[in-house]
């Protein structure tokens, strides 16, 4: 069975810096993929690029394949030109994306944005396109009379409701969510999550989610992968990766998350930020932040494979346990 | 000088809205402690942001009292001393700072305002950058455009030291910020509460964050303090369903599979349109018969300073109802 | 956490700012680093050259008749001769510098007077601004040019009372723009923080709503200076101008009453129709550039 989307080093370029930079990707039908890291590491200009939404002043390249189990044989996207992409989302692979629940057409009723999706894509009847709106509806858990309303006549969760079920007009088989949950109450995030998740199981949908907020990853999705400054730093299986972090980056991501039930406080905060694209560090490009810097940091490791599909990007992993930081200390190279 | 910086007590502002009369605040009762970490939680509309205003003067109360170091805060003089003594810190950098102020003038603003004498300016001023960590060389000439989100913030704060207040009221401060430069302010915050003693009420959706930063936590619920007491207690060992609801919403990054979850159903309905009886009961997993009838008041529940909103913790008042209703 | 750690932490390096951005290039690369900005200000700083020294640069008395009327373009008269003999190029000159007075004064008052209207209406809300905008709709409303026509038959024609009209007819529109933008200011969170101080109204319109506010005025002041140029020409070419005054406007006035466009006296009807359109497009062209580097700060967050 091959996976339905495969990505291969893809890259992003703006004015020839690297937004997004040697990028391998592979979702498998039905799995849900989760992609973290701080705003600025690429993880959202990757999954526009699946879409090819990017803006014109960024250059992709790479090579995406995608294959739906209903499409014939497999789509090579990298190869598409607008037209043909229009055959592509929406159909195969739809996005929700950060913010999502402002983005309704205040002029427009709720069942008609749903109704242009649709049409956009697909040869459909007025009949079915009806019949296909109730049933979105129902799905994501919202009366079908409710189609009938506009945008400003619903409630945010009812609204962010909207929108999963919009992402979901064609049935595609790929979702790309990109933060649906920030800016959205603790409440109102677990519904849209357990909305997800079920979504899922009913109708085996893949799931890229796409989140600075790892609690949220973790509940949600089967593998993982940490984006830092435009390269996936580490990748596995969520419960591997979470349970035994082998990036200090990860580690350090970890660490911020609090656990009810532990140790009260907060974690020291790392120092510093993420580079910017067009002053990336020679070698390991968290080397600068990182309190277990050396010598061997300043040749770029590559992102290497220990066991059971985890992988990491950092020359010291295997880490079976994390040396005591002097978090006094700078961070740097030592030695 | 007493425990209590500032008393909220029985506080209701109401608001004009096309549909009625909005109750953001329908009797709210707090103690700021001094030197201690308040937080304040709930879904967004249940008030928090109206409580903060309330408690800088910012609103006018329909009922109820506020009142600094014991004495009622109204009339001009004590208003201004509340202006002097208590300062807020807003929940989006890129909003906060006049975008035509340079740095300076921005943090010493409220000197000018409240008319500190001008010889006393630069002192201070850079104190307040240095307590911030921003090197006045640096930043004191910059515009805002010129900072990044984190920064800004961090002008904020300065500019809310500089009249050295003794507490500071934080609205969201950190959730507009990415999660580095979040935890940089966190850090900031608490290094200044520790070193000018000073009261923080620090208002929030994210539960745990309240948790690991707070001394006491408020839980808010349309307009109402509907749980009370110290952070552990009430997010680890919550007493009001509402709180039980939210704890259990918090996504939970456990290596382990996924644990089903009660979740709770529906959304904060309107504040023109209260339920009646407990406010909480339509959504309540754990109501029972006069959770419609009576509105309960904060009552003890747990542990020795937690207070619970809610009838099952006295079922002697809901029995009452009920026994009157049957004699009846 | 230890003093020392939070104050490692909290240390930025000052490199981590953001980068330089528009807006410290600034309004002088704007003018002289684009194309637009060069010709605009290039076209208006001559024609205000023009208006400031035209009558010093005129060869002859814009006023002195000649016995050689309607001369088409020689050696001794660049643009030829009007009706009365008088020179074309030396009324050019002269001309100049009615419609850049009248321009650029009714532009003044017209932001002067929107702008106050505009920010009291927007700042306090209430009766306040009901009835300023009642006020600035009943101005909107009114067609400008028969209103201007009106008034200036009704008043004695003079250059004070043509800016007054003009002033008084266009100011609506920046009212409408201060307004909206004062409204958006009101809840912005620095001025809730200048009330949390204990600012008062006057103190926060000053140092927070007036500077927030001005670069717009600005840039709208401009487009009005056109309108104010072209509305100048307009009612002068009507007859309802300055008699004793020299302006493009009467020129195409005269020019018109004594036929000569029939006599083919084409020196005499397009310089002045030239020079108007020039200068308007220009001063247009920098206003749209002023608005364009404007309204996109101002929709931001705050800038």
């Amino acid at each position: 069975m091959s996976a339905l989307l495969d990505v291969r080093d893809l890259r992003v370029t703006h004015n020839g810096h690297p937004i997004v930079d040697g990028v391998d990707l592979r979702i498998e039908p039905g799995e849900a993929v989760g992609l973290a890291g701080e705003s600025g590491c690429g993880k959202t200009t990757t999954a526009l690029s699946v879409m090819k939404l990017l803006p014109s002043a960024l250059r992709q390249s790479g090579k995406i394949t995608l294959t739906p189990p209903a499409a014939k044989k497999p789509i090579n996207i990298e190869r598409r030109t607008e037209r043909g992409m229009n055959l592509v989302r929406w159909r195969h692979v739809s996005l929700i994306f950060q913010g999502a629940m402002n983005s309704l057409d205040p002029v427009q009723r709720v069942e008609a944005q749903i109704a242009e999706a649709i049409r956009l894509h697909e040869q459909v009847s007025s009949k079915e396109v009806r019949a296909r709106i109730d049933e979105l509806l129902t799905t994501v858990g919202l009366t079908p009379s409710l189609g009938h309303r506009y945008a400003h006549q619903l409630s945010g969760g009812q609204r962010q409701r909207v929108m999963v079920a919009l992402a979901l007009a064609c049935r595609p088989s790929l979702v790309i969510a990109d933060e649906p949950t920030t800016a959205l109450d603790v409440v109102m995030q677990a519904q849209v999550l357990q909305l997800l998740e079920r979504l899922r199981a009913e109708l085996g949908l893949a799931l890229i989610l796409i989140s600075h907020d790892m609690g949220v990853l973790a509940e949600t999705c089967d593998r993982i992968a940490i984006m830092y400054a435009g390269r996936i730093v580490e990748a596995g299986p969520v419960s591997a990766v979470f349970s035994s972090p082998q990036h200090p980056y990860t580690k350090r991501l970890l660490e911020s998350l609090p656990v009810i039930g532990a140790e009260r406080g907060l974690a020291s905060p790392i120092p510093g930020g993420p580079p910017d694209p067009g002053a990336i560090p020679e070698g390991c490009r968290f080397r600068p932040r990182c309190p277990y810097a050396a010598e061997e940091c300043l040749s770029d490791p590559p992102l290497r494979e220990l066991s059971g599909g985890h992988a990491t990007a950092c020359h010291f992993a295997p880490w079976t346990e994390w040396p005591a930081v002097d978090a006094a200390t700078t961070a740097g190279v030592r030695g | 000088m007493s425990d209590v910086l500032m008393d909220v007590s029985d506080l209701a502002v109401h608001f004009k809205a096309r549909k009625g009369t909005a109750r953001a605040l329908d009797g709210v009762s707090l103690e700021w402690r001094r030197g201690e970490i308040l937080g304040v939680v709930g879904e967004s509309g249940c008030g928090k942001s109206t409580l903060a205003r309330a408690m800088m003067g910012l609103v006018k109360p329909a009922a109820g009292e506020v009142s600094l170091n014991g004495e009622t805060v109204a009339g001009r003089g004590r208003v201004r001393e509340l202006r002097r003594r208590v300062q807020m810190i807003f929940q989006d950098p890129y909003q906060t700072l006049n975008p035509r102020q340079r740095v300076r003038a921005i943090v010493a603003e409220p000197l000018v305002v409240q008319g500190v004498p001008k010889d006393e300016h630069e002192a201070r001023v850079r104190r307040a950058m240095e307590d911030v960590g921003l090197t006045a060389e640096h930043f004191l000439t910059r515009y805002p455009h010129q900072l990044s989100g984190g920064q800004r913030q961090r002008v904020a704060i300065a500019a809310a030291l500089v009249l050295e207040p003794d507490g500071l009221v934080c609205d969201e401060p950190v959730s507009m910020l990415d999660a580095s430069v979040r935890s940089q302010i966190l850090a900031v915050l608490v290094e200044l509460q520790r070193r000018r003693n000073l009261a923080l009420v620090f208002i929030t959706h994210d539960l745990s964050l309240a948790w690991s930063l707070c001394d006491r936590i408020a839980v808010m619920y349309l307009g109402r303090v509907v749980e009370q007491g110290s952070a552990v207690d009430v997010i680890e060992r919550p007493r009001h369903p509402y709180t039980q609801a939210l704890a259990a919403a918090i996504p939970v990054p456990s290596a382990n599979g996924d644990a089903k979850r009660e979740l709770l159903s529906g959304e904060l309905p309107d504040a023109t349109a209260i339920p009646t009886g407990c406010r909480f009961h339509p959504r309540c997993p754990r109501r029972f018969e006069p959770c419609d009838r009576v509105d309960p008041g904060l009552m003890a529940a747990g542990a020795p300073d937690q207070l619970a909103a809610c009838l099952l913790y006295d079922p002697t008042q809901g029995r009452a109802e009920v026994a009157g209703a049957a004699d009846g | 956490m230890s003093p020392e750690q939070a104050a490692s932490a909290a240390l930025i390096p000052a490199e981590a700012a953001a980068d330089v951005t528009a807006e410290d290039r600034g309004v002088r690369h704007l003018l002289l680093g684009t194309w637009r900005g060069r010709i605009g200000i290039g076209v208006v700083g001559l024609f205000v050259f023009i208006a400031i020294f035209g009558s010093l640069l005129a060869p002859y008395d814009p006023n002195a008749s000649s016995l050689d009327t309607l001369a088409s373009p020689s050696w001794s008269h660049v643009l030829g001769t009007t009706e009365s003999g008088a020179d074309v190029f030396s009324q050019i000159l002269v001309g100049a510098r009615v419609s850049i007075v009248v321009g650029f004064a009714a532009a003044l008052i017209s932001a002067v007077l929107g702008s106050a209207v505009g920010l009291a209406g927007g700042y306090f809300g209430g009766w306040t601004d009901r009835s300023l905008d009642a006020l600035e709709n009943w101005f909107l409303v009114i067609p400008t040019l028969p209103l201007m026509i009106v008034l200036a038959r009704i008043l004695n024609p003079s250059l004070a009372v043509l800016i007054a009209v003009i002033g008084l007819t266009s100011w609506a529109g920046t009212g409408r723009i201060v307004r909206a933008q004062v409204f958006t200011l009101r809840e912005r969170a620095f001025v809730e923080r200048a009330r949390a101080l204990g600012a008062g109204d006057l103190y926060i319109i000053r140092k927070h709503i007036l500077p927030n506010t001005a670069p717009l005025i600005f840039a709208n002041t401009v487009l009005i200076v056109a309108v104010a140029i072209l509305a100048e020409a307009a009612l002068s070419f009507l007859g309802l101008g300055d008699p004793t005054r020299i302006s493009w406007g009467t020129m195409l006035e005269n020019a018109f009453d004594n036929g000569a466009p029939s006599a083919g006296a084409w020196w005499y009807v397009i310089p002045p129709g030239l020079c108007i359109t020039v200068l308007v497009l220009a001063v247009a062209m920098l206003g749209y550039l002023f608005e364009e580097y404007v309204n996109p700060r101002l929709r931001e967050h705050g800038e």
